[in-house]
């Protein structure tokens, strides 16, 4: 993975830059090697990198000014939230600064006549719907990462969350946000309305993995809290068999709030971890929630009972209270440490493909695994599409790294060439930056990264992300797990 | 004037690529339906109603592929008889501008949503993939075939709504949902817009199955949409809830939401038309400005969007100033239509703020450096 060469004249200039800095932000400069090296890494911690300078304001004056003085400085800035980026999307730069957004961490408002929360970028996720709970409300999406990972982030990664199916990922739910350009600019794009004047510049900048701007506050979709959520357990002999009941409920008209699916070595994983009662005798589980009214949850979870015993499906259990229902999820939520435990190393891929591709798609994967002479265990959000392969390998044995890493690889592309895409929520980032070409065409790419032009000409706000750099090359990573241990060991992740 | 109707997508873009070569402007046109939001004047027109392609739909993956230039009434057929439906409820163009309900193409450019918008997304929310050619000439592709996808900038977000002005969209695929099989109407009184806003807030504190919620002719409409079996349990819910409410069954229903949609009663062929998005609790003080002129209103959206018919002695009355003075920059305007013979000294596309309307025109300028694309249309112009 190859980042731009940095600048030696910027490098050199550290102490006059970190003067400069302190001017704006007097007690939010960090500029000494120590106190940088925590910024180094995000979720993603194959790549290292020290910025050479961290930047935490506590106003949006300050970030614009911050920026303003980088822009006419050629100081490159990497926003960055509570840094849980799984592609690598705030790694540092060796001649820019990190400005972290941690310190915006208030809610402003909470309108709940209007069905919004205002909140500042650096709140977590999982805090804004903590924050009106008490008057049965939320914010729907809910990336797994949601009691550490922070709504700017959340932003600008586009996140979504394993109820996305119904729900919508970030975008849907983002009705408003402050945004500061490269020079200093402070603009609002849409607000606590349902529709922005002019071109959609919020849908653009949603997923824009902090190329476009620094998100200063958002203002989010929120919704009352349904009156009930069951869930059901479903196993199948056959992978086919599960993936025919996933297209058959959905050609029956219903969208569930969550539909997922394992495969075994995943299911075993997960049940010797967390012991939720998984069958170990079938070959896929599926979760399939319902929520809404009693009336709506019944209605639906009686017809997906119809639908998976039509499929032939061995096993099918409903939650009848809601500490069931949360065990059924933990295994689900658990399966990557649990995938930690078995492998002395993984890393996790993030496609998407056409549904109905499922069962091709994993014999594929077992045949590029195996080729590489390793193992895999796959969770899958089958409602949309969205597969999270885990390639297991051992780091101590020579070349295994490599190899998996290179299956990985091979993976995202099988799913671009089974008609899917390299990514359905973690990001491009710095990971998949390369692979870009086998999706977009030249041109493509080009209409796509011109646009950075409109909003920071110089080049300088996250560069060497999402686009593929002039030198091309090969190597490519995901999440990679050491001895077991997950960057975030006590984050659930799917 | 000169017409050019391409009938490949590379003559296509050998047209647009001679006229930025040339600095000839092209109104980008469909079917003409929605003659009230774009293309406006230009050198030449551009009509792509020659430009075929596949039609793919998918019911089981949700996808629907179309050429842009599929009749609405086609798409919204076709996906009806599989059950499915757009769930933006696309607005028919045809009760404002009386000119058929156009193309699915002239949707997405629009980007106009209808009242489910609250509930389950607007246009720009369910398309996944565009193919065209930008105002450069260049053959483009964006997004993808899924439902789930994060890989690069989101330009269909940013194209739908773009009023062909920066690109012109040949190919559309789209999310389609499945269609509730029953609905109900909940009508409830409301004399002012400041009680049904409140009405509507309250009814939508608590999920109840509501997709509809609009204001006009002194009544609340709440719509309830589920499978045939769970309707009666939303229905006695919402009884509970809420105070004085008539049900109206699904035919009724049905017939309540088409007439809104056709904006009944509002739409007089001598009216001027203006479409107000705004945060619901600000539209009590749109409409009271609103009635003190003399023009009428109704609510959608469960108050975010105000539709105003003005008569013609009020063309001139500025309601970009009243929806600011409602709303300050929460709300905009945008005059849909201005009757055949009525001067109006107001623009009818809102006012952008001025590093709003920059950086629109750098986003303008980097997919169609010649300003070409209906020119008149673009977001900021003035027009």
């Amino acid at each position: 993975m190859k980042m731009p060469e940095p600048d030696a004249a910027v490098i050199a200039d550290r102490a006059q830059i970190v003067a400069a800095l302190a001017r704006i932000v007097p007690d939010g400069v960090i500029g000494d090697d120590e106190g940088v090296s925590p910024y180094g890494s995000d979720g993603l911690t194959m790549y290292r990198q020290s910025p050479l300078a961290v930047v935490l304001p506590r106003t949006t004056e300050q970030v614009s000014q911050v920026l303003a003085w980088c822009n006419a400085h050629g100081v490159k800035v990497v926003a960055r939230g509570s840094g849980t980026s799984l592609s690598g999307g705030a790694l540092p730069l060796a001649d820019g600064i990190v400005l972290g957004m941690a310190r915006f961490n208030r809610i402003l408002d909470l309108d709940y006549d209007n069905r919004c929360a205002v909140v500042q970028p650096g709140v977590t996720n999982l805090a804004v719907s903590q924050a009106m709970a008490q008057r049965g409300f939320y914010y729907a999406p809910d990336p797994s990462s949601q009691i550490a990972c922070s709504i700017g982030g959340n932003v600008a990664e586009n996140a979504g969350g394993v109820h996305c199916l119904k729900y919508g990922t970030t975008s849907p739910n983002l009705l408003g946000v402050e945004l500061v350009l490269m020079d200093g600019t402070v603009l609002r794009l849409g607000g606590p309305g349902q529709e922005q004047a002019g071109y959609d510049l919020l849908g653009l900048v949603c997923g824009s993995e902090g190329l476009l701007g620094v998100v200063t506050e958002a203002t989010v979709r929120i919704l009352p809290r349904p009156a009930t959520q069951r869930a059901l357990l479903i196993g199948f002999s056959t992978v086919a068999d599960a993936s025919d009941c996933v297209a058959a409920i959905i050609a029956a008209g219903i969208i569930p709030a969550g539909l997922e699916m394992m495969d075994a070595p995943a299911i075993r994983a997960a049940e010797d971890f967390v012991q939720a009662g998984y069958p170990t005798d079938v070959a896929a589980l599926m979760i399939a929630e319902a929520d809404g009214t009693r009336a709506q949850v019944d209605d639906q979870l009686a017809q997906i009972t119809a639908i998976a015993q039509a499929h032939r499906c061995t096993h099918l259990r409903a939650s009848q209270d809601e500490v069931q229902r949360l065990l059924f999820w933990a295994g689900r939520k658990a399966a990557f440490p649990a995938v930690g435990r078995i492998a002395s190393d993984y890393y996790c891929v993030d496609g998407t493909i056409p549904r109905r591709a499922l069962a091709g798609v994993l014999a594929r994967i077992s045949d590029i695994v195996a080729g590489h002479g390793l193992t895999v265990a796959n969770v899958f959000h089958a409602g949309d599409g969205n597969l999270h392969p885990l390639v297991m390998y051992d780091a101590s044995r020579p070349g295994q790294e490599a190899a998996a890493e290179a299956a990985g690889a091979e993976i995202l592309l099988a799913c671009v060439d089974a008609g899917g895409v390299l990514t359905g929520e973690h990001g491009v980032g710095v990971e998949k930056r390369d692979l870009m070409p086998h999706q977009y065409g030249e041109i493509d790419l080009a209409v796509q990264s011109r646009l950075k032009g409109a909003f920071d000409d110089n080049g300088l706000l996250n560069p060497g992300k999402l686009f593929p750099t002039l030198s091309r090359c090969a190597e490519m990573n995901a999440m990679h797990v050491h001895g077991g241990r997950l960057p975030f060991p006590d984050l659930p992740r799917f | 004037m000169t017409i050019h109707r391409p009938d490949t997508i590379d003559a296509l873009a050998a047209i647009i690529r001679e006229a930025a070569a040339s600095g000839q402007t092209l109104a980008v046109t469909g079917t003409g339906s929605r003659p009230g939001i774009g293309p406006g004047p230009a050198d030449a027109i551009l009509d792509v109603t020659g430009l075929g392609g596949d039609l793919v739909h998918d019911p089981a993956e949700l996808l629907l592929t179309v050429p842009a230039r599929t009749p609405l009434a086609e798409v919204e057929a076709l996906l009806a008889r599989a059950g499915q439906c757009l769930a933006f409820e696309p607005p028919s163009p045809d009760p404002i501008w009386g000119r058929g309900s156009g193309s699915i193409g002239g949707a997405i450019a629009a980007g106009l949503s209808g009242p489910r918008r609250p509930f389950a997304g607007a246009a720009r929310d369910h398309v996944l993939e565009v193919a065209g050619v930008t105002g450069r000439g260049e053959l483009f592709r964006a997004g993808g075939k899924v439902l789930k996808n994060v890989t690069g900038f989101d330009l269909p977000r940013l194209l739908a709504g773009s009023r062909g002005t920066l690109a012109v969209l040949t190919e559309i695929t789209l999310k389609v949902l499945p269609l509730a099989p029953a609905q109900a109407t909940l009508a409830l009184p409301a004399e002012t817009a400041a009680a049904a806003v409140r009405l509507m807030a309250d009814a939508l504190m608590v999920d109840g199955g509501i997709t509809g919620a609009a204001w006009a002719d002194g009544q609340v409409l709440l719509r309830l949409e589920a499978s045939a079996a769970v309707l009666p349990a939303l229905i006695d819910a919402a009884r509970l809830r809420l105070p004085a409410l008539t049900v109206q069954d699904d035919a009724a229903s049905r017939r309540s939401w088409t007439a809104l949609a056709d904006l009944n009663g509002l739409a007089l062929a001598d009216h001027i038309l203006w479409r107000c998005p705004l945060p619901a609790s600000r539209a009590p003080a749109l409409a009271a400005s609103v009635a003190a002129m003399g023009g009428q209103l109704r609510l959608d959206w469960g108050g975010a969007l105000a539709w105003i018919a003005l008569p013609p002695a009020l063309a001139d009355l500025d309601v970009h100033a009243l929806v600011a003075d409602a709303a300050g920059r929460d709300g905009h305007a945008q005059r849909l239509r201005l009757p055949a013979g009525i001067p109006s000294a107001v623009p009818a596309q809102p006012r952008l703020d001025p590093g709003l309307a920059a950086l629109a025109a750098r986003v303008k300028a980097q997919f169609d450096p010649a300003g070409i694309l209906s020119p008149a249309a673009t977001p900021g112009s003035g027009a």
